[in-house]
């Protein structure tokens, strides 16, 4: 079954819902937007798993704050399962907002329980 | 009863509504984003009780249209019948002499309620970054969320 406008509006917002709990440093609202499997692969490597997850934002440089921006949300789907690719732009907010990476996420997600959830978020940074 | 898709729609068309009005420098369009008792608040210039007053502030700004663009991103809705709250993230570029950069960033807090003119917003809150020490962000789920909505 085609994924419903519903379900296309829930994927973007657990996108918002991600970049919020990253920018904010929530390790548990970050890590329940993905599987109990779920993967993240970024710059630094694989982080697999709820307690890899927890311990990546708790660990993370927060010595600037950041805010994660996306934009031209493209999804394809069937049923529970569903792809995603997104543009992302990082903004260090200490002061007038300044671009610090720009680049891409490659996503699969799986409806859980009735709610969307990443099983594997890729980033591929510009450049 | 739970948003539906055309309320989270017809609420972020509400914030896009907002920027333009703004960015355009329109008066009449800021004031159909409000509710009339509307409170706008920033964490930088203070806070404006009524729709009346909130136009007002932008009205004094109005040399600022078309030089400033709002752009939002990362829009959480929850809600229930005729009340929902958005939380978005704002960034201002400024536009001087050719040149675009990035002025401001932060985050609004909404609250808006429907009546027969639609969904407005009734309170606006805006963080800017750097002073956002009460901002605790959005659970990654929305409450009560389950397969039946």
């Amino acid at each position: 079954m085609p994924l419903s406008l519903e379900d296309q509006l829930d994927i973007m917002e657990l996108m918002a819902r991600y970049n919020h709990a990253i920018d904010s440093s929530q390790p548990e609202a970050w890590a329940d937007t993905f599987t109990e499997d779920g993967v993240f692969e970024g710059s630094a490597g694989k982080v697999s798993g709820r307690e890899e997850m927890l311990a990546f934002v708790r660990n993370r440089d927060q010595s600037n704050p950041i805010r994660h921006w996306n934009n031209n949300i493209l999804i394809d789907g069937d049923g529970d399962d569903a792809t995603a690719k997104v543009y992302l732009v990082t903004f260090d907010v200490t002061g007038p907002p300044e671009v610090r990476i720009t680049g891409m996420y490659h996503d699969t997600l799986k409806r859980v329980d009735g709610q969307w959830k990443f099983t594997h978020r890729k980033v591929r940074a510009d450049g | 009863m739970p948003l539906s898709c055309d309320d989270r729609l017809d609420i972020l068309e509400v914030a896009a509504r907002y920027c333009r009005a703004l960015d355009r420098g329109d008066p009449e369009g800021l004031e159909a984003v409000f509710t009339e008792d509307a409170v706008w608040e920033s964490s930088a210039r203070g806070q404006r009780r009524g729709r009346a007053a909130i136009v007002d502030e932008f009205r004094a700004r109005a040399a600022q249209a078309h030089t400033r663009k709002h752009w939002t991103s990362n829009p959480v809705i929850e809600g229930d019948g005729d009340h929902a709250s958005l939380t978005l993230d704002l960034l201002v570029l400024h536009l001087d002499d050719g040149d675009v950069r990035p002025g401001t960033s932060g985050v609004y807090e909404d609250r808006l309620r429907r009546d027969e003119a639609g969904w407005r917003i009734a309170y606006r809150k805006i963080t800017v970054d750097g002073q956002r020490a009460g901002f605790r962000g959005v659970p990654a789920q929305p409450a009560g969320k389950d397969a039946t909505r």
